[in-house]
């Protein structure tokens, strides 16, 4: 799990194919585990996918805060002269535990799981579903479909409509002075 | 930019960047306040015991399905004080465009320009530039008195001639106008690179 020497792409596609094949392994990973969740996000905290029962866990904002935390970890690293970063992070609850580690340069893993589950378990099917999801990813980049066929003058348009609707009309919070 | 096409999901990073109490914090305060519920996450804040930005604070924004697609705008602020410093960097990382949030008051000048460098340098240390990266400026706190006016502000700041939006952001004046400069800046930009 060190992490890779290149550095992290402005950019990066996921096809469906690679989605549903991470996905599954996700499905693998808290399957053999009995974890709650395993979530899989970017190194800039946006969720891709997941397996488990998120119940009322806020995936958007776990996967963000996962992200500010292993990137704060991986300059504590450097700091102390580990020039790798660490390999993973255990964050110890009274009933739950999170367990955190990269894929790469551009990804990250993310397991939350009960006091009951083994650490070592956990980090032996983590170490496993990580090397897949690599080999997912490799595969995927040779892959990249075309996003052209969208992100076009007609996309941003709409964008800009959906925008303009989504917000209150100004003032319309300010209440009538009696 | 990440694109999950299984999920049919374009993920874009937007950082509010600029010296502390500029009133970038401020500005996502009130982008939650004023968009559709339906369509934005938690405002997630992490603060110090005064309530200033120790870490990021985040916002998630939706704008629905647009040609099939969910665009959805992740926005970062940065904490101000210059002892953050390794923060800013972090948080910069995958940004795909920035406001700059400058304090409009003639004694914070130092400040917008020492945060401007700032921010140059920590671009260039992820392979970046003020000059390939979309930005806007935020002229903040213009209802204030002893303000430097617009003109030197654009002489001193904006000198690669960036959209520049007047605010008074705790009233929420300039606040949505800067979002939707710099989301129409980063996807003209998007499709410039692709």
């Amino acid at each position: 799990m060190a992490l890779a020497k290149n550095a992290p792409k402005s950019q990066f596609m996921l096809s469906t194919e690679a989605f549903n094949e991470i996905s599954d392994v996700l499905k693998e990973l808290e399957a053999s585990t009995r974890a709650e969740l395993a979530v899989f996000c970017d190194a800039n905290g946006v969720p891709i996918t997941h397996a488990g029962k998120p119940r009322a866990i806020d995936l958007t904002s776990l996967s963000a805060l996962n992200a500010g935390n292993y990137a704060a970890t991986r300059e504590m690293a450097r700091l102390i002269g580990e020039s790798q970063g660490f390999k993973f992070l255990f964050l110890e609850g009274e009933n739950k535990n999170i367990y955190l580690c990269n894929v790469g340069y551009d990804f990250l893993l993310s397991i939350v799981f009960a006091k009951t589950v083994a650490l070592g378990m956990i980090r032996i099917y983590a170490n496993k579903a990580v090397k897949q999801i690599s080999g997912i990813l490799e595969k995927a980049q040779k892959q990249e479909q075309m996003a052209e066929e969208f992100l076009d003058v007609e996309f941003n348009t709409l964008l800009g409509k959906a925008f303009d609707a989504s917000f209150r009309k100004p003032n319309s919070s300010t209440k009538t002075e009696s | 930019m990440f694109i999950n096409w299984a999920q049919k999901e374009i993920n874009l990073k937007i950082v509010y960047y600029g010296p502390g109490l500029s009133g970038k914090t401020t500005n996502l305060e009130y982008i939650y306040q004023q968009i559709d519920p339906s369509l934005r996450g938690e405002l997630v804040t992490l603060k110090t015991r005064e309530e200033r930005t120790l870490y990021f604070d985040f916002l998630q924004l939706e704008f629905g399905r647009i040609k099939g697609m969910h665009p959805k705008f992740n926005l970062y602020t940065i904490p101000g004080q210059v002892y953050y410093a390794q923060s800013r960097r972090i948080i910069l990382r995958g940004v795909d465009g920035i406001v700059f949030v400058a304090d409009s008051q003639r004694d914070r000048m130092i400040e917008n320009l020492d945060s401007l460098l700032d921010l140059e340098e920590n671009l260039i240390n992820e392979g970046k530039s003020l000059e390939s990266v979309p930005w806007v400026l935020q002229y903040n706190k213009r209802d204030l008195p002893h303000i430097s006016t617009v003109e030197e502000l654009d002489r001193k700041l904006n000198f690669l001639r960036v959209p520049t939006i007047e605010a008074v952001a705790v009233r929420g004046t300039g606040v949505i106008e800067t979002l939707k400069r710099i989301i129409q800046h980063v996807m003209a930009h998007v499709q410039e690179v692709m």
